[in-house]
């Protein structure tokens, strides 16, 4: 089982690209743990562990060119290497999604990346699917009714 | 009316390796068909290359380089930040700095004063090192110490292994994937925030009407129709009726679509 308590995508300067909250935080405990943990894991060497230990919680990191993936887990709850491989398969899933994933593409389809975020995990933070191919086809299958309501828009 | 946010200054350290090669280096990051190089004067300082296009997938903006030089980093800051200088620096959406410094460890002082060029502004910092000390390692280094001192404006980039301005260059991505070299700056630029007043455009989807839905289909209707080339076309249409701001020429185009399309049903 996993519950996430956050994820957060941060590039490599400290802003913020994406946020999504699983556990109820106020919006100053939101900005506390943006503000305090972003440069502790953005200041931390690269052979140092990928795992550390923030507040409360724990947090799972990854990082992928110049963008961070950071999730906030619950001990004792929550399994670290699966975490990570939730986040590997989180960048998976975009790479594919939009062929070779870069910080430009989640910029400009920053609700693509929620969409498949929101496919593969609920919004307890638990896991909801796992199959990269069945994640991209519920994706693909919005898109198609998104651009079938653009078009019928355009036709009447 | 205020002026766009839109200029890029280049400045070159007396130092740098890339002094020689300033308009080659420029070109590399800007586009050369982007740059009238002819026109571009090697020895002259404060060139000013104006209406250069900046072209991503997402969008396109025209920026305007102010190319400078500079023989002590520290001075030039100084003069940048000086309270003359309040113009300029309402319109700068970032500045590159090209510079040989072989222990860039040590001068967090410099990046200090450099972060605080644009830390008050939505600009970008890039300091290119051009010293062959400096690999990316030591790039890496250097930044959880500028973490640590939270100089987050500040992108240090190696562009070491692009001295040789050629197809000889070293390898494009780091360990973790990351571009280096001139395409991080590139992407740097891509990735900056432009403001509002830089009239920021969507590139254009090549679909104008001519032609979008007549030639690829067959002239009798009778005849087999490719449905996925029709629903890709009407997808480019979709996108060209977005980016009609008038409204009786976005009904009109939608109106000669739907005719077209009618042909075929």
């Amino acid at each position: 089982m996993t519950h996430l308590k956050y994820l957060l995508l941060v590039s490599r300067q400290g802003k913020i690209r994406l946020t999504k909250w699983y556990a109820p935080l106020s919006p100053k405990e939101k900005a506390k743990i943006i503000k305090n943990l972003v440069p502790l894991i953005l200041s931390r060497k690269a052979k140092m562990c990928n795992i550390l230990e923030y507040s409360d919680h724990k947090v799972a990191y990854r990082r992928y060119a110049s963008l961070y993936f950071i999730c906030g887990i619950t001990p004792d709850v929550d399994n670290e290497l699966l975490t990570l491989e939730i986040i590997h398969k989180y960048v998976e899933t975009m790479d594919q999604y939009f062929g070779n994933v870069c910080e430009l593409d989640i910029i400009y389809n920053f609700t693509k990346a929620y969409d498949i975020l929101n496919e593969m995990i609920m919004c307890d933070g638990s896991l909801a699917e796992t199959s990269k191919t069945v994640v991209l086809k519920d994706v693909r299958t919005m898109d198609s009714m998104v651009g079938t309501d653009d078009l019928n828009r355009v036709l009447s | 009316m205020s002026l766009p946010r839109n200029k890029i200054i280049i400045t070159f350290g007396k130092n740098s390796k890339l002094h020689s090669s300033k308009s080659q280096l420029i070109s590399e990051i800007f586009g050369s068909s982007n740059l009238m190089l002819n026109k571009y004067h090697e020895d002259t300082i404060d060139n000013i290359i104006k209406n250069v296009k900046w072209k991503t997938k997402y969008y396109e903006v025209t920026i305007d380089l102010f190319i400078d030089q500079y023989d002590d980093l520290l001075e030039w800051i100084d003069e940048y930040t000086s309270d003359s200088m309040i113009d300029l620096r309402n319109v700068v959406a970032g500045i590159i700095v090209i510079d040989d410094r072989p222990m860039p460890q040590q001068d967090l002082m410099i990046y200090k004063r450099l972060n605080d060029c644009v830390s008050t502004t939505n600009s970008f910092l890039i300091f290119a090192n051009t010293s062959d000390y400096v690999v990316n390692d030591s790039i890496d280094e250097l930044y959880q110490t500028l973490m640590e001192y939270e100089l987050t404006s500040v992108e240090v980039v190696s562009l070491n292994s692009c001295l040789v301005l050629s197809d000889q260059r070293g390898e494009e991505t780091n360990e973790f994937g990351e571009t280096v070299g001139i395409k991080r700056i590139r992407e740097l630029i891509d990735v900056h925030n432009w403001d509002s007043s830089c009239n920021i455009q969507r590139p254009e989807t090549g679909t104008s009407f001519d032609g979008l839905l007549a030639a690829p289909l067959p002239e009798d209707p009778g005849k087999d129709v490719d449905l996925e080339n029709i629903i890709q076309k009407l997808k480019q249409a979709k996108l060209h009726y977005q980016t009609i701001s008038d409204k009786s020429d976005a009904d009109a185009y939608a109106e000669e679509l739907s005719q077209e399309l009618a042909r075929y049903l």
